[in-house]
């Protein structure tokens, strides 16, 4: 039925993304800013370093210094544009697997994201503006609320927090984090600039590769908040799956674990080497 | 790393989203004709196209799609299979009768992201269709006088459309039920600040389809119903009326696609 509520369709929204329409509502992604808050499990890993060296674009190197150290993201994402899009769940909100490898760009240290899973189409379209290659997957993770029960993991010392991600019916990833002490020290959670390639292919035939866009770019995030963040320790697996990569990344050890909040915005991104093909 | 078509970039090409081309096509389709406020059919032309003189004609595909290209994705059902539905409006592109697709929703990702390349503004949804089966059931209508198949699309818990098809005779040359070249907008935006509204691409393009076959085809009675949904727009396009309604059985492969001038 159509609201009477006048926020939902109050006003005409421009059109950022298809489908392109009169009145932008019906667009797969509102344009920005896009504002994002979520919970993060994390998990420090080291893949073998060819393995991690194999998924870079040619603009990155391995950076050496940490022998295929690699991060695991699961994130329960809530998302708004300037529409109150947090008030339509059903559309909006989703969960997301991602992984960033340590790389050097320029020498400088940053991380590049070779896999990306999400359950949500929004959010796919919103990552392929931003260079993240998301495909579609089932995602979960263990919450905590504010009511006492043993469904519920407090934010405390032995806390287990677990998640996974499969694709197409395969399991592709799981992990677990468990909680030992408060991080108090934000500096110490800081990642390194997030690296994507931008891409979208031309279709003619001589042309597959020569994509219309082609470009290595740097994220930019605003207004990045942190919070509740508790570190401990992390245990991932990335079980081998037909006809599928990632695996190659399986861990040969794990590390840290970290659960925290995590807010920020995107209006912006910063374009570091374009290859689209004019 | 060897050249891909797209992402995800992984050294063998294995974890992409979608092949490379080419992109072969087997599916069901249900086709209702239908018509729109012209009004309405305009307002989702792009720049470039104008209306037809049966002006907001257009047509509402159910399609139960299986998918392959080089490596046997056909043996890959959860990846590779779909289900869709799409507007197709009448428009004229430079005095050519063209159809636009100005919505069209897919229940898969790799279906989304070929899309998306052709320049079909693909989201997801679930989509449903009653099929057909060899053995005789309640259950199976068979492809013959009277029998009806009904068609179903979602999209975040919104029923966004409902079609019903009543078939009546074979048609012996369903030629005119892809009559017109499909003409698709190609859009990817620019995140950068202040190139918001300023696209990387943005061009209007023909889908080229070879090997194109039709089989099966009946012809009956079609009923649409687009009802409307918060946040959505697909519902001013309701029909006016119904026309006829298809069932039919397509295959097509897709290597190629042309750049109109605009």
């Amino acid at each position: 039925m159509a609201s009477t509520n006048p926020s939902w369709e109050s006003h005409m929204k421009s059109n950022f993304f298809l489908p392109i329409t009169p009145r932008g509502l019906s667009t797969i992604a509102p344009p920005p800013p896009w504002h994002y808050s979520g919970d993060f499990l994390v998990i420090d890993f080291w893949s073998d370093p060819k393995a991690a060296a194999a998924v870079l674009p040619k603009e990155l190197r391995p950076d050496h210094k940490v022998e295929g150290h690699a991060q695991a993201y699961f994130v329960d994402w809530q998302f708004t544009g300037e529409s109150d899009e947090f008030l339509d769940p059903a559309r909006y909100q989703y969960r997301e697997f991602f992984i960033l490898v340590d790389a050097l760009y320029d020498g400088k240290p940053v991380s590049y994201c070779p896999y990306i899973f999400v359950d949500n189409d929004s959010a796919i379209a919103r990552g392929w503006a931003q260079g993240f290659p998301k495909r579609r997957g089932s995602i979960f993770q263990t919450r905590t609320f504010a009511a006492n029960s043993i469904a519920a993991p407090k934010l405390a010392r032995g806390s287990r927090f677990g998640a996974s991600a499969s694709t197409a019916g395969q399991r592709i990833a799981k992990g677990i984090v468990t909680l030992d002490s408060e991080v108090k020290d934000l500096v110490a959670l800081a990642s390194r600039p997030t690296i994507n390639l931008r891409h979208y292919p031309r279709l003619t035939t001589g042309d597959w590769e020569r994509p219309a866009v082609h470009e290595l770019v740097e994220s930019v995030m605003d207004n990045f908040t942190v919070a509740n963040a508790w570190g401990g320790k992390g245990e991932l697996l990335l079980p081998e799956c037909e006809n599928e990569e990632i695996s190659d990344l399986a861990p040969v050890r794990c590390g840290n674990g970290y659960r925290m909040s995590v807010s920020y915005s995107v209006t912006d991104l910063k374009t570091l080497v374009d290859h689209s093909s004019k | 790393m060897s050249a891909q078509f797209t992402f995800p970039f992984s050294p063998k090409g294995k974890s992409a989203i979608v092949p490379s081309p080419p992109w072969s096509y087997a599916g069901d389709a249900l086709i209702i004709e239908f018509w729109a406020k012209p009004d309405a059919a305009k307002a989702l032309l792009p720049e470039g196209l104008k209306l037809d003189e049966d002006a907001g004609h257009a047509q509402a595909l159910f399609v139960d799609w299986q998918f392959t290209a080089a490596n046997e994705e056909l043996l890959d059902p959860a990846r590779y299979q779909y289900r869709e539905f799409y507007i197709l409006l009448d428009a004229v592109y430079r005095d050519k009768k063209v159809a636009f697709c100005p919505y069209i929703f897919v229940d898969n990702d790799s279906a989304m992201a070929r899309g998306w390349a052709q320049g079909f503004p693909k989201r997801l949804a679930s989509v449903f269709q009653t099929r057909t089966f060899a053995a005789p059931s309640k259950a199976s209508p068979n492809v013959a006088f009277g029998s009806r198949f009904a068609g179903s699309m979602s999209s975040n818990g919104q029923r966004l459309a409902e079609g019903r098809v009543l078939i009546e005779k074979s048609l012996d040359d369903p030629s005119s039920l892809a009559s017109r070249p499909t003409v698709n907008l190609r859009h990817f935006p620019q995140l950068a600040a202040g190139k918001h509204q300023t696209p990387a691409v943005h061009e209007l393009v023909q889908a080229k389809f070879s090997n194109y076959s039709l089989e099966d085809a009946w012809v009956g009675r079609g009923e649409l119903e687009l009802p409307v949904c918060r946040g959505e727009e697909l519902s001013d396009l309701a029909p006016v009326r119904c026309g006829l309604g298809f069932r039919a059985s397509m295959g097509l492969t897709v290597d190629d696609l042309l750049v109109l001038p605009t």
